[in-house]
């Protein structure tokens, strides 16, 4: 084993307390409640990266996740978005959620031209089955999707009209990243893929459209199936340090700096391509902890959303909370093109701002449309009708991790203890609503 | 409509039940402090003669009401709850058992013996002395504000004096509220004021309570003066006109409530909405124009009936743009299917051209463009035909739409959510074989355009058919049986069809409903008709609706989960509920009629008949 | 205008401070250089390709009777334009407005190769652009994001529609501001008294500079969307505008463009869009009820810009992404086609008829040809009404329509 995301050592590389408890549960699942944090700080780091790793996600998710199926026989967007976002709510194996948007992000389709949310459901079970094991195989199975081969023509791809579309994009967007091919092997891929087809629903291997011939692709000569192709690309160095760049981005920071890709990518190429295990090393490393990673993300709209869901324990209509990331960006099942959410500061914009905010509003105040009805009283506890500081730190404590910068918490404290914040419920409801309207709060 | 009037006698009634009833939410220890003394002291009957009260307990309430309200026989139905049939039903429920492991249930068991602990006896005999022998309420308009006055003939004097006693509990309870409650005497009569606006006293065994202490003096010197005054004519006409046994009365002076508060009686002559203005066009012109408005509600064993009349104006009939709900045929029998299955049948005397004809009166302007659309779609699909011209006027009264469970015989998957099949039931006039003809051709085009849609997702489309039933031609598209393509899932719902039997025709999502309702319609001697003189007419039926609440089971709970943002467990004990209570209901319509010179509007809930209970069957709850 | 001289006057605008909110349009005009940041345009879209033939109608031509059998607008269905031709009769708003010489209509308008298709046209038109692959940017928005327009603290575009945000509205910095309702503005949302007090904090937590680089990005769009929001309700709560507006959503997105100009708003251009037009079947009544409304909501609009005292630095221009077939269909509509008229008001305009009204004798498959090119509108409308290079901004030159009055 190199030196690649070396271990972080508990003592003596630093303490593995709240602070770095919260980071690494914000980080690998969609944050924790103090309790929870409490019980990882109790239980060490490496317990509780294994039970990150672990694979039981409870029974309420189950039984949402069952009754995906049916809610996408009816084709409609938001109630599927719905489905999935309620899993993720529920889930008490929030990783194999998290992995699946990332994947979901990274071999980006949509509804929108797929048509049958069906396919797309069954594309997001695929991500789910195995996005945690071997890239490679990952990426071989998104290949035979139906879903993917609608989205890219490659249902349309045969010998005689080959569509360079599907074997662009595996090059491109899903493995090796711009410059590191060529416009021929882009042409010579496509014709490996030919007959790749869709027939009643399931992968199809059309003989008579496929292209038999040798072809030489990466510099590889004598492929002829699709599948080769994707061994070759993704056994290119390229590809491991492609792939490692969009782990970062989802589990690190929204910029890594080159030593980090390096490192990530070393690793990643030590096992294989295979994501748990790499992740395992990466959340047990030194370059996880490193305070120039803490709250170095700003969080995608889905993420945040099932953050606060979880955090403030509610109900929601999980429908409209599908429509709600929408509006700040990111609508589950229908990314705007196959390049997916660039994610970072493309987040940020006036529109999704006064999106973003829009729910910090219904969540505070409970909200019709949206479903939400927040206990504050008993999320607030004992804080509830204390002074201002006691307030806001119970609440900062319970939505952002503490993550606030000391004007800001300021000015909530002295909000708190002005008259205008009223009392009772609706005062620690206004509190939280300006709480989660601070720049401060889409930090993760 | 007369909603803030209504808002503000159910503020009003609402309120002095609930202070009666203990719900307020003051601390326990207050309230189990202040109790003890309602337990100690009951007041002592009264010392001397009995005193006279009025024979007829409705006399007490004043000749200016707009609104009267009489409750016969409540008390003692309230006292026949612990050991009623409807108490055991309710608990041999499913449902039932389940919310009985929910924290709601113990809360509510919880609220209950508190309300005992401070009433001093048994929930049901306490809302048994609550509501009496009977129960009289009016109010009326004084001053810009609704004026409520209330009695109550108890069972005897100690009853009302223990109803009394409770009232000062809750006025010592009170001490710390904004506005507490208070005894004061008003003419020799001891009155608890509770929150500054009931006043509550009693003469003899009756409970008196008003809305200020003006009305309540005025009240109190007629339970006084005893003997036989009149009742109000508002009451004395809704007695008559109502139904044996009736267990509520009730009675509007419409005319008078438009002539003082217009805002609270204003129904819209010209709807926004065609679909609104074509079902509710004329009960809203009657409502507008009518001087007052009875309602009864009777319970009889496991039937629940409800009845708001509307007299018919001593002015003429309905104007002309009215016609289109053709009130003048109302004397002849109207005609209703009943296929097996059945969700929901209903029939409605509709003149769909004089309703197109008219429409400019009984729509507003923002309504135009839902009629020029209906004019567009319904002209592709009947193929350059002109709605109002050609294909209106062939549509005789009545119409009726059916919804029916459906059993998928012959089906080779059924799909996984069940849809129930739904017909249209037209009579035509005029030629009736060519209008079937059109008929069939629209359901080719709707075929047709179904199936652009089914190519373009690549999945099976819809076959055409040409077929005999009964010596009926029936045309319509069905999925293929052998077809490696996908169905669409819910498509398997459907097999839209047509068909004209005699002077009907037929428009049904599915082969088997129309099958079935060309039986019903070709064998004169099965024909069922509604009661006399119905205008409009729908009907539920429990069964088979519990049989497909279990069936689609997953697809409503999910669906409650998804997109109501209910719990798992809420959203199951909500569909489990549903299909409780379909599975109880026997029979359950709503019905516009016009008998004995009023306009009706019915509602009958008909539980089903039950074995009686076992003492199996008393298990849990209080 | 000297480059320098350019160059220096935006980067002084530049450095200054966000521009306190203005009165209403008492806006000093930019001085010397640089696009005019007091002209308005406002872009009424007609989604779904509009029936031109039956709105500047030709009726006295044989030919269209011959070819609008069930849809023939006859003389007493219009108000008389010219010779033969008529407007009509439910857009007589906007007669009046003709007669008193504030209506331009150039007709024929379309373009070289017309795609009946509804996303190409639509593309073609909001991009300016027939490139194959069209622009991921609009030519409205283009003009928006220029630094002579885009000052710091200044909204240059926005659309009052619902729906998807135009292409002509994205520009390279993102979709213009979007809102449907008055309600959307409301940053301070939350029940109860004391909104107020809650817009100021929301305000005040994006104030700072302190913070990674990321919280200062933040902090940064916060601010600008709250200055956004700030503005335009400032206007909207100082705007009067009358209410003779129809139900229609045509109507509330005009009386909302009509609020945030009325109540002072600086911006360049403002996006509406009216749906429905895509009459394939029984034409005649839809059409009739969009044209109402239409003309009734440009009525009310124009009435309010009026007595705003902006008529003059208000342009109206209503367009489709084309126009119909010549001979209607079996189904009483018609079916999509090529050149249609574009609708100009305003009082700096030179009214009347304008351009080549398309041959009903010399038809391109069916369709109007088009005699003038919908770019030589947008590029009087860059060069001569907001003095903003046009070539630059739609890629080529295109010759120029003699729409604008000049004046002072």
């Amino acid at each position: 084993m190199s030196d690649a995301l070396a271990p972080y050592v508990v003592g003596r590389d630093g303490p593995f307390g709240r602070a770095e408890a919260a980071h690494l549960l914000r980080r690998a699942g969609f944050g924790a409640r103090p309790e929870e944090q409490e019980r990882a700080v109790a239980a060490g780091l490496a317990a509780t990266v294994e039970k990150l790793l672990a694979d039981d996600e409870g029974k309420e998710a189950a039984q949402l996740g069952a009754s995906g199926a049916l809610v996408a026989e009816g084709d409609a967007l938001a109630p599927l978005q719905g489905v999935w976002l309620g899993r993720m709510v529920a889930t008490r194996a929030p990783l194999r959620e998290k992995l699946a948007l990332l994947w979901h992000g990274h071999f980006a389709t949509s509804l929108a031209k797929v048509q049958r949310a069906t396919w797309m459901w069954w594309q997001y079970e695929l991500f789910r089955a195995r996005g945690a094991g071997r890239f490679g195989e990952l990426a071989l199975a998104v290949a035979r999707d139906p879903a993917m081969l609608v989205w890219l023509d490659g249902s349309s791809n045969e010998k005689t009209a080959p569509n360079e579309n599907f074997a662009r994009e595996l090059l491109e967007l899903f493995t090796l990243g711009r410059g590191e091919y060529g416009e021929r092997d882009v042409q010579e891929a496509a014709r490996c893929f030919t007959g790749w087809h869709v027939k009643e629903q399931r992968f199809w291997f059309n003989e008579r459209a496929h292209d038999a011939k040798p072809k030489r692709v990466l510099g590889r000569d004598g492929l002829q199936d699709g599948g080769e192709v994707v061994d070759v690309a993704v056994a290119h160095p390229a590809c491991a340090r492609f792939v490692a760049t969009k782990l970062l981005k989802a589990f690190v920071a929204d910029a890594p700096d080159e030593a980090a890709i390096a490192e990530t990518a070393a690793a990643f190429a030590e096992e294989g391509l295979d994501v748990h295990a790499t992740l395992r090393r990466l959340f047990l490393s030194r370059l996880f902890f490193d305070r120039r990673w803490r709250r170095a993300r700003i969080a995608a709209p889905v993420e945040w959303c099932v953050s606060l869901l979880r955090r403030t324990a509610t109900r929601s209509k999980l429908a409209a909370v599908g429509t709600a990331t929408g509006e700040m960006g990111q609508a589950l099942f229908a990314p705007p093109d196959v390049k997916g959410w660039d994610g970072g500061a493309a987040w940020v914009s006036s529109r999704t701002l006064l999106a973003r905010g829009r729910f910090a509003a219904a969540l505070a105040y409970g909200d019709g449309a949206l479903g939400t009805a927040v206990d504050w009283a008993m999320l607030a506890g004992t804080a509830a009708d204390r002074d201002g500081a006691t307030l806001v730190a119970r609440l900062a404590e319970l939505l952002v991790d503490d993550g606030l910068e000391p004007a800001t918490r300021a000015r909530l404290v002295a909000f708190a203890d002005s008259e205008g914040a009223g009392g009772g419920a609706t005062r620690i409801a206004r509190v939280a609503h300006l709480l989660l309207s601070a720049p401060e709060a889409l930090l993760v | 409509m007369a909603r803030s009037l209504a808002r503000s006698i159910v503020i009003r009634l609402g309120g002095a039940v609930a202070v009666a009833g203990g719900l307020s939410l003051l601390p326990l220890a207050a309230w189990a402090e202040a109790a003890w003394p309602a337990r100690a002291a009951v007041a002592a009957p009264q010392a001397g003669a009995p005193r006279p009260e009025v024979a007829d307990l409705a006399s007490l309430l004043p000749d200016d009401a707009l609104l009267v309200a009489e409750l016969r026989g409540a008390g003692a139905l309230a006292r026949a709850l612990p050991t009623g049939t409807l108490r055991d039903r309710l608990f041999a429920l499913p449902s039932w058992k389940r919310f009985q492991k929910t924290p709601p249930h113990a809360q509510l068991l919880a609220g209950i013996a508190f309300v005992e602990l401070v009433g001093g006896m048994p929930v049901a005999e306490l809302l048994g002395a609550l509501l009496g022998d009977s129960l009289v309420l009016s109010v009326a308009m004084g001053d810009g504000a609704p004026q409520l006055v209330a009695a109550v003939r108890t069972a005897d004097a100690e009853a009302a004096a223990h109803l009394l006693q409770l009232a000062r509990s809750l006025i010592a309870a009170s001490k710390e509220e904004p506005k507490p409650g208070r005894l004061d005497t008003l003419d020799g009569h001891e009155v608890a004021v509770l929150r500054e606006q009931l006043w509550v006293g009693a003469v003899g065994r009756d409970l008196l309570a008003a809305g200020s202490a003006a009305k309540f003096r005025e009240l109190a010197a007629r339970a006084v003066a005893g003997g036989a005054r009149a009742v109000p004519p508002l009451l004395a006409g809704a007695r008559a006109a109502a139904p044996q046994g009736a267990l509520l009365n009730l009675a509007l002076d419409s005319k008078r409530l438009a002539a003082i508060a217009p805002d609270s009686w204003k129904f819209p002559l010209e709807q926004d909405e065609p679909f609104g203005a074509l079902l509710t066009g004329d009960l809203m012109r009657l409502a507008a124009q009518a001087e007052v408005v009875r309602g009864a509600v009777v319970l009889d064993g496991a039937t629940l009936r409800v009845d708001v009349a509307l007299p018919a104006p001593s002015s003429s009939p309905l104007p002309e743009a009215y016609r289109c709900f053709a009130h003048a045929n109302a004397a002849q029998p109207l005609p209703i299917v009943r296929p097996p299955e059945l969700l929901l049948t209903s029939v409605m005397r509709r003149d769909w051209a004089a309703f197109w004809a008219d429409h400019g009166e009984l729509c507003s302007d923002a309504a135009e463009p839902a009629f020029a659309k209906m004019k567009s779609d319904f002209g592709l699909l009947f193929g350059g035909k002109s709605l109002a011209d050609d294909v209106l006027p062939m549509l005789g009264e009545p119409m009726l739409f059916v919804l029916a469970r459906q059993g998928f015989a012959g089906v080779a998957e059924p799909p996984q959510v069940r849809f129930p099949a739904g017909a249209f039931v037209y009579r035509t006039r005029g030629d009736a074989a060519k209008f079937g003809r059109d008929l069939e051709n629209a359901v080719q085009m709707g075929i047709a355009f179904f199936n652009a849609d089914s190519a373009q997702k690549q999945v099976m489309p819809f076959v055409l058919f040409l077929e005999e039933h009964r010596g009926v031609r029936i045309v319509g598209g069905r999925l293929p049986v052998d077809d490696s393509r996908p169905a669409d899932p819910y498509r398997r719902n459907f097999s839209p069809c047509a068909a004209y039997v005699g002077e009907w025709a037929i428009a049904s999502s599915t082969e088997e409903l129309l099958k079935q309702l060309i039986d019903e319609l070709s064998a004169p001697d099965r024909a069922s008709f509604t009661p006399a003189g119905a205008l409009a007419y729908l009907e539920l039926g429990g069964a088979a609706l519990a049989r497909l609440a279990v069936e689609d089971r997953e697809a409503l709970i999910t669906n409650a989960v998804v997109n109501d943002g209910k719990s798992r467990d809420e959203a199951e004990l909500q569909q489990e509920f549903l299909a409780d209570l379909a599975r109880e209901t026997e029979r359950m319509h709503l019905a516009t009629r016009l008998r004995d010179g009023a306009f009706h509007v019915e509602f009958e809930w008909a539980l089903a008949p039950r074995a009686p209970a076992t003492p199996a069957s008393r298990e849990g709850g209080p | 205008m000297a480059t320098t001289r350019r160059g220096f006057l935006t980067a002084a605008l530049g450095a200054a401070a966000s521009l306190p909110l203005l009165p209403r349009f008492a806006f000093a005009r930019a001085a010397l250089a640089g696009a005019r940041r007091d002209r308005l345009l406002v872009l009424v879209d007609l989604a779904g390709g509009n029936d031109g033939l039956n709105m500047v109608v030709p009726f006295a031509d044989p030919l269209y009777q011959k070819a609008r059998t069930a849809l023939r607008i006859g003389r007493d269905g219009v108000l008389p334009l010219a010779d033969g031709i008529g407007l009509r009769r439910e857009l007589a708003p906007l007669h009046t407005r003709f007669e008193a010489g504030e209506l331009a209509i150039v007709q024929g308008v379309g373009y070289p190769g017309p795609d009946r298709s509804h996303f190409r046209s639509t593309d073609i038109w909001h991009t300016a652009s027939l490139a194959p692959v069209a622009p991921t940017t609009g030519w409205i928005a283009r003009l928006g994001e220029r630094s002579d327009l885009a000052l710091p603290g200044r909204i240059p575009l926005v659309v009052t529609a619902g729906g998807n945000v135009p292409l002509a509205c994205v520009g390279a910095r993102g979709p213009a501001p979007q809102f449907e309702r008055v309600e959307e503005l409301d940053v301070a949302m939350g029940p109860g008294a004391g909104g107020d007090a809650r817009a100021r904090e929301l305000a005040a937590l994006a104030e700072g500079a302190d913070g990674s680089a990321t919280l200062r990005l933040l902090r940064e769009t916060a601010r600008a969307t709250h200055r956004q929001m700030a503005q335009m309700e400032q206007a909207v709560a100082a705007s009067r505008v009358s209410g003779d507006y129809p139900k229609a959503p045509v109507g509330a997105a005009l009386r909302l463009a009509a609020q945030l100009l009325s109540g002072g708003l600086e911006l360049s251009a403002c996006y509406v869009r009216q749906e429905g037009y895509d009459t394939h079947a029984y034409q005649a009544d839809l059409h009739a009820l969009l044209l109402r409304d239409l003309g009734a909501a440009l009525g009310a609009f124009w009435n309010d810009i009026v007595a705003a005292g902006a008529a003059d630095r208000v342009v109206v221009m209503v367009w489709s992404e084309f126009g119909r077939r010549v001979q209607e269909n079996g189904s009483k509509g018609t079916d999509h086609g090529a050149a249609a008229p574009v609708l100009l008001l305003g009082q700096s305009l030179r009214g009347g008829l304008h351009g080549a009204a398309p041959r009903l004798d010399a038809l391109d498959d069916g369709d109007l040809r088009f005699t003038t090119d919908f770019r030589s509108v947008y590029a009087t409308l860059l060069d001569d009404w907001f003095e903003a290079p046009s070539t630059e901004l739609l890629g080529a030159p295109f010759a120029k329509l003699p729409l604008i009055r000049r004046s002072a």
